[in-house]
């Protein structure tokens, strides 16, 4: 085992070195990352970053628009706009990384057991799967939500909950053609275990679209967070960039700044990951790599 | 496979899956905290008589799984049962909802797949080129954009600033317009609305559009027809997009619940007087046979749209019926 791990080290390296080459071709998907790399920053720095704490009210007068001070201007309550903006990157990149990541995972495991035990388990898994795509994904978040108690923990799981059988799918569809090939029966044939051969044998060269859906899936949870917290939804204690625009609403017209700063946050960062899975698409599809 | 039994054979597989729905639905609705009884009799003062008796009333009282099977029973007979905050039946209050939302995103639909199509048709034509780079930014940028701010947005210009259209509801209130006028004056609030919850659909439809183009003009078929020396238009539009199509009238069907979302969203907006609406005004009132009755009409509706899309991807393409058995 060992041997194998010295030897798979640098193999690992090589492989990362080569996606990388591929993927620093794809112009717009280094636009993502390099976004993704500021939003990511400005989450972690948020404290440092802004002047004034979000929620701290008269930290100058009411509807101050943008100035040297007050960089997006405040809000009825003389919030820091630009504060709110900053801090509310923790929110929705929490969200969009937790749920995209907890979905997939839960995706991989309903996908590689249908596609890889097949028969009945396959046909009922995939029953649920069909139920839960047809499910309309943000009406369900939205009374989820409002049932059980507006909390990015109850966001995050919701999400989870509601998004990964396009995931599911994927795995599936590529575990049924992947099991029945010689590797596979090669491992089979040195008695290794299902669990075994699901997560190391098969699962790695199943990978490729799984990543680039999950890229895209970030972009789709942090859209769904900001729409809850927009209806007055999401949890009323975090600053967020959806509470934001909720705040927004009535003074649109009064002090447009409120609704700008925060939406275009939420634009650029959804646009981030969704420029990623563009590049991460060009590096990672087989079927590009021919060309 | 004859195509008549492919329909039946798909609306019966439909059925199961409505049953899962309701009863997904159900189950939620039960294990949430927060007592419906308390809600309603809330505004009137409590006694615990009076509490059991509406429990007994609304059938509270019973066990759950009572309570379950009485509801299947009682919506396979199409009775979406009684909404004590309004005092009325739930499929009536919904159905004087329902016109609204649907001629939202019916016109939106029909917008984007308007503008879409030629817009992935235009970017395919020379892949990678200068003109293809821009559909295809633009597009993806488009549905970055939440659906709920590009309405603010599009308020803030089009209706505060530039003062061309209205802002909100769906009629102008007061008017007394009828016939042609009030049609026009529904038109006139519908443009935003409308263009808003379309643009997200749109991108997708003119990416998927062009990559299926992309993919279908590189087949064997299509190079047949550039030998037999046909024109460029006749190549791409009676050879490629025909067959290109087919994926995208199976994604629309896909993206009506998405759509749903937006909805509701846009409504909030522009004061749509819709079902999205109608649900947060059910939510805000937890008032769950409302709820419970919105979730299922929309789970129906796009259960419905499904099947057309599968049908109709069935009619355009026999490959379907006879490779899916």
């Amino acid at each position: 085992m060992s041997a194998s791990d010295r030897r798979s080290a640098p193999r690992l390296v090589r492989a990362l070195a080569e996606f990388w080459r591929r993927y620093r071709k794809n112009r717009s998907g280094l636009v993502g990352l390099a976004l993704v790399c500021g939003f990511l920053l400005l989450a972690v720095l948020a404290g440092a970053i802004a002047p004034f704490a979000p929620l701290d009210t008269k930290t100058g007068a009411p509807f101050e628009p943008p100035g040297p001070i007050h960089y997006f201007g405040t809000d009825d309550l003389g919030r820091d706009v630009f504060g709110g903006v900053v801090y509310g990157a923790r929110v929705s990149l929490a969200v969009g990384f937790l749920a995209a990541i907890t979905s997939t995972i839960i995706g991989i495991i309903i996908g590689a057991v249908a596609g890889y035990f097949s028969g009945w388990i396959d046909d009922l898994l995939m029953r649920v799967t069909e139920m839960f795509m047809v499910i309309p994904v943000f009406v369900l978040a939205l009374l989820l939500v409002a049932l059980f108690g507006p909390s990015v923990s109850n966001v995050i799981i919701v999400i989870s909950i509601l998004s990964w059988p396009g995931t599911a799918r994927l795995v599936r569809a590529d575990f049924l053609s992947l099991k029945s090939r010689e590797f596979v029966e090669a491992a089979r044939s040195l008695s290794a275990g299902h669990v075994d051969i699901i997560f190391s044998e098969i699962l790695p060269n199943a990978l490729a679209p799984v990543i680039i859906t999950a890229s895209l899936r970030v972009a789709t949870a942090i859209l769904i967070e900001a729409g809850l917290s927009f209806l007055g939804f999401g949890d009323p204690n975090t600053i967020s960039w959806g509470l934001m625009l909720y705040w927004a609403q009535n003074f649109i017209r009064h002090a447009p700044w409120m609704a700008i700063f925060p939406g275009l946050a939420i634009s650029l960062t959804t646009l981030a990951f969704n420029l990623m899975g563009d590049g991460l698409n060009d590096a990672l599809n087989p079927r590009l790599k021919e060309r | 496979m004859s195509l008549p039994y492919y329909i039946l054979k798909r609306a019966l597989q439909a059925v199961p899956l409505l049953v899962g729905v309701v009863v997904i639905n159900f189950i939620i609705i039960h294990l949430a905290p927060g007592d419906p009884v308390l809600v309603i009799a809330g505004e009137y003062g409590t006694t615990p008589e009076y509490l059991a008796a509406m429990r007994a009333k609304m059938g509270l009282d019973k066990p759950l799984s009572v309570q379950l099977l009485v509801y299947l029973k009682t919506i396979l007979t199409g009775d979406l049962g009684h909404s004590f905050v309004w005092n009325q039946s739930v499929l009536r209050i919904i159905l004087e909802f329902v016109p609204a939302t649907l001629l939202l995103m019916g016109s939106s639909l029909i917008l984007s797949v308007l503008i879409g199509v030629p817009l992935g048709v235009w970017a395919s034509r020379k892949p990678y080129s200068l003109m293809d780079n821009t559909i295809t930014t633009v597009s993806l940028a488009g549905y970055s954009i939440p659906v709920f701010w590009l309405g603010i947005m599009s308020i803030l210009l089009f209706s505060v600033r530039l003062k061309w259209l209205p802002t909100q509801g769906m009629a102008s209130i007061a008017s007394g317009y009828t016939g042609g006028a009030y049609i026009l004056d529904i038109a006139r609030h519908l443009v935003l609305p409308a263009s808003v919850l379309a643009l997200a659909q749109l991108a997708l439809i003119t990416r998927l559009t062009r990559a299926s183009l992309l993919e279908v003009m590189s087949l064997d078929f299509i190079t047949t027809a550039w030998s037999k020396g046909l024109g460029e238009n006749w190549v791409i539009f009676r050879h490629g997009l025909r067959n290109a199509l087919l994926p995208i009238v199976t994604i629309i069907g896909l993206q009506v619940g998405y759509m749903f979302g937006g909805a509701i969203l846009t409504e909030t907006v522009f004061a749509w007087p819709g079902m999205g609406r109608l649900m947060l005004r059910a939510l805000s009132t937890r008032d769950y046979p409302l709820i419970m009755g919105m979730f299922v009409v929309i789970t129906v509706m796009i259960i419905l749209v499904n099947l057309l899309t599968d049908i109709l991807y069935a009619v355009l393409d026999p490959r379907v019926r006879i490779a899916k058995k």
